[in-house]
């Protein structure tokens, strides 16, 4: 008899035992990956929308994964009631106080649920109600410092949220800088009536009548210095301004390049986004020697404001140089603002389709 | 008139052929629940089944299941990080193999092997009268002949599918590991952690479907011949045909089932 | 199903105005007949007259397309699982072709019966009774043999073992000496006469006008799917249809019967109790 058929029970108990064997390990695999066997803390939060929140969201806590949403419904008042659990390993973050915020990402990223914990001592009682960030209750606990809010997580979030006041911190820097620079341009056309004007004309009036006067200049100095007071206040301040900016910008920066970020992720393929920021961080190095020359010529301008005295031919070249980088500037940032990703606030959606219509596009070039 | 007539006719022929299709189903699984609460005669039919569509089937099963996967292996970790999408790669997989192909690609392995095997030997049989034979000392058609083999079609397709998974989602990794390394921890995790068990259960949902459609409709066109031997490949034909039809069918009807 | 002692009126196998199909052709046409218990019953009827067909609808095999088939005055068609099981356990049947399991080995074949309706006996005894049941029809042949590897006589003869070892008080066979020498036939026609003897209800179709001459207590004819003729031998072979028929006429020709004077039917007498519990092999 053939060997087959002779052990066919063997080798049947055998085929079905060993696949048994299989499913079970896979069952237990899914089970240990998916957290079947642990406990789960349940309790209960209302959302204005639930737009961007569905059963099995993520609730997140500094990018970790705590617990998700078990069930959503829309309640007899229009608002969202939710139940979500949180997982027993994280339950000791659950205490008086704490949170959730509802972030949806505005380039169509998805959304986030985040958890900010209170600083409360007392752990909340399964099935308590934990208010949302944008609830009365929840602005009320955020105003009282009762719940730590960390900066947020999400690199693009916090990118973008830099990126307007940006625009608009270094937009009135160099207005600022323009005017100040119109009125230095102006007065050493002489046409000014303002204090730099005036010690312009002065200085080119006594310049002029320097050959005659030498023993003047010290006096002439002395009011100039006086009279520049004034417009060191200005400069000064500026540069604060322009520090402030910088350090803006490095911090942007450095969320770009870093590389274990999720900008680098999303920025790693050949998407929109990168052709925006990242050819080499062009745009970045742009803006920063910009904002540096800027730096350096306000410096500069201070300098030579001090230093008008023993200085007065450089004065027009220096300001020239910088009015120069100014522009650059206003030309690089105007760009960045119009650029269709983040103009006007960024309120179209990216959707998943142009993934692949990059894609297509891409493989046919 | 005529013709209306000739619809009428084929209409209800068509119709009482389903009512006794439905009927002969209904003995299947009457007598399928009885086979497990007695001692049987039928057990020897049911380990040969198995030994046959099941075990014996095992290696084309285990190079299909390798060949799909490693092929959405390489793909899929070529393709799918250019959009920043690798995590994508698991889902596909699990889609495929799991949901959609190993299911399919087993019950066509099985249709093809085991359907046509059936179909025929019952043809046969009743072309020489043993199904009379059957009758005559008391033993039931359907629970000594059909029952055995319907359970042995439905184990072996259930178990192979779980096999298919196992091929598919492992050894088509060990074979990608030749081409494109990665650590099999990551790998793991990442496919545990997306494979669920709605997924699992769906696949072998489908299995199991599947192995009931291909032993039904096998062990029907077996004994819808009815003396000639020249009727026994036609139930042959018959029965991979209908066959492949009912599971593209219950295919896409299960799908919807678990998607709507 | 009724177990009681049988009813001399009441037929072990009766046909009600029977009508039978296969393939869209009428086989039987109508067909009456009362075959009655512990008698030796025998129909003949020319090829294609529908002897199989009646000799299947009459054992439950064929269900018939219109009237009915009675057992022991219940009709066979609204047995329960029960009633079906006990009268397959009292019944067996000879096919014409012996229609062997191609799949299972001799032994198998002929035990079937056994591991059905007498599990309790167990392999080695099943085993024995097998070779005792082969060995009185004069099969010589191993038990492991497959039926293909078997010549068509000694597929018949496995049929006829199989039909019969499990002790039934009605056997239906379909020409059983066709295909066989005539040794083993003079061994089937032994088998007939003790089953007769012991008072078993037997039904027989068969060309072989042999069959009738040695054992018809009840003798039929069958033409065109209906009975032309029924009753007992001398009758029939006297009725004006028997004229139609040459085997008929052959045997008219024989006259009369030595052998196997006419009897009674079996409920007149005393049941035969002591064969309804004999043992192995004594068939």
């Amino acid at each position: 008899m053939k060997f087959k058929i002779k052990f066919a029970d063997q080798i049947v108990g055998l085929f079905i035992i060993v696949a048994l064997a299989f499913f079970v390990v896979i069952v237990v695999l899914i089970g240990a990956n998916q957290r079947w066997f642990a406990k789960d803390y349940r309790f209960v939060t209302s959302f204005q929308s639930a737009a961007g929140a569905a059963p099995g969201t993520s609730i997140l806590m500094k990018g970790f994964t705590i617990g998700k949403i078990d069930k959503l419904t829309l309640n007899a008042d229009n608002g969202v009631d939710a139940e979500f659990h949180i997982y027993d390993d994280y339950y000791d973050k659950v205490r008086e106080y704490s949170i959730l915020e509802l972030t949806v990402s505005p380039i169509g990223l998805g959304s986030q649920l985040l958890f900010h914990p209170g600083t409360g001592e007392a752990l909340l009682e399964e099935g308590a109600f934990v208010p949302t960030a944008d609830s009365i209750q929840g602005q009320s606990l955020i105003d009282q410092e009762l719940v730590l809010i960390p900066p947020k997580d999400d690199t693009i979030t916090r990118l973008l949220a830099n990126v307007n006041p940006l625009l608009e911190n270094t937009s009135k820097t160099i207005v600022t800088v323009n005017r100040t620079l119109t009125e230095v341009n102006r007065a050493l056309a002489g046409q000014s009536s303002g204090p730099l004007g005036d010690i312009v004309g002065d200085v080119s009036a006594a310049a002029a009548a320097l050959p005659g006067t030498m023993a003047g200049v010290e006096g002439i100095v002395d009011d100039v210095e006086g009279r520049v007071a004034a417009l060191l206040d200005q400069a000064g301040s500026l540069l604060a301004e322009l520090e402030l900016i910088a350090g803006n910008l490095e911090a942007t920066t450095a969320a770009v390049r870093d590389p274990t970020g999720l900008v680098t992720t999303l920025l790693d393929p050949s998407g929109s986004i990168k052709t925006f920021l990242d050819d080499d961080d062009a745009l970045y190095k742009k803006v920063m020697s910009i904002i540096g020359e800027a730096d350096k010529a306000v410096r500069s301008l201070q300098g030579i404001v001090t230093g008008l005295n023993g200085e007065m031919p450089k004065i027009a070249g220096l300001l020239n140089e910088t009015k120069t980088a100014i522009k650059q500037a206003q030309d690089v940032l105007e760009g960045v603002k119009n650029n269709p990703l983040i103009r006007g606030g960024v309120t179209e959606r990216v959707e998943q389709e142009s993934l692949y219509g990059a894609m297509r596009e891409g493989s046919f070039e | 008139m005529a013709i209306i007539a000739a619809i009428g006719r084929a209409a209800r022929t068509k119709a009482s052929g389903l009512l006794y299709g439905l009927g002969f189903f209904y003995n299947v699984l009457k007598e399928t629940g009885r086979f497990f609460r007695r001692k049987q005669v039928g057990y020897k039919v049911l380990i040969m089944q198995i030994l046959f569509t099941g075990y014996e089937a095992l290696a084309i099963n285990a190079v299909m299941a390798i060949a799909i996967g490693a092929a959405i292996n390489v793909i899929g970790s070529s393709l799918l990080p250019q959009f920043g999408q690798s995590q994508l790669m698991y889902s596909i997989l699990i889609v495929v193999i799991t949901r959609e192909l190993g299911p399919l690609l087993t019950a066509f392995v099985i249709t093809a092997r085991s359907g046509t095997a059936i179909a025929t030997q019952l043809g046969t049989m009743v072309v020489n009268h043993e199904i009379e034979a059957y009758i005559a000392v008391g033993l039931n058609p359907i629970s000594y002949l059909v029952v055995p083999r319907f359970i042995g079609v439905v184990v072996s397709m259930l178990v192979l599918t779980v096999y298919f998974n196992i091929f598919g989602l492992l050894g088509s990794f060990i074979v990608v590991q030749a081409v494109n390394p990665t650590p099999i921890g990551e790998y793991l995790g990442a496919l545990m952690s997306t494979l669920t068990l709605a997924d699992v259960f769906s696949g072998l949902t489908k299995a199991l479907v599947f192995g009931v459609i291909v032993s039904v409709v096998s062990t029907f066109q077996g004994f819808a011949v009815n003396r000639a031997s020249t009727e026994i490949p036609v139930a042959g034909i018959k029965a991979v045909g209908s066959s492949f039809i009912l599971i593209i069918v219950a295919d896409v009807l299960v799908t919807l089932v678990q998607y709507a | 199903m009724p177990e009681k002692p049988s009813d001399p009126a009441r037929p072990a196998i009766e046909l009600r105005d029977v009508r039978a199909s296969s393939g869209g052709y009428e086989i039987l046409d109508g067909a009456c007949a009362a075959f009655p218990e512990g008698l030796c019953s025998v129909v003949m009827g020319p090829a294609g007259s529908g002897k199989s067909t009646l000799l299947k609808v009459a054992a439950g095999l064929v269900p018939p397309d219109s009237g009915s088939v009675l057992y022991r005055g219940a009709e066979l068609a609204r047995f329960g699982r029960r009633d079906e099981a006990a009268f397959r356990a009292a019944t067996g049947f000879v096919f014409q072709d012996g229609a062997l399991w191609a799949d299972q080995n001799i032994l198998t074949n002929v035990t079937m019966p056994l591991r059905v309706h007498k599990a309790w006996l167990g392999p080695s005894a099943m085993a024995e009774l097998a070779r005792e049941t082969l060995g009185a029809l004069g099969y010589d042949e191993g038990m492991a043999f497959r039926p293909a590897e078997l010549s068509a006589g000694e597929q018949k003869l496995v049929s006829i073992a199989r039909a019969v070892i499990h002790e039934p008080q009605l056997v239906f066979m379909d020409d059983p000496t066709a295909n066989l020498d005539e040794d083993a036939a003079e061994r089937v026609y032994a088998l007939i006469a003790k089953l007769r003897e012991r008072r078993r209800t037997v039904v027989i179709v068969a060309n072989s006008s042999e069959l009738a001459y040695r054992f018809a207590d009840r003798l039929g004819i069958i033409k065109g799917g209906r009975l032309v003729a029924f009753g007992s031998y001398e009758e029939t072979v006297g009725t004006a249809e028997a004229a139609l028929s040459g085997s008929i006429a052959r045997l008219k020709a024989r006259g009369e019967r030595a052998a196997a004077p006419e009897r009674e039917p079996r409920g007149v007498r005393e049941p035969d109790a002591g064969a309804e519990n004999s043992q192995a092999g004594d068939v």
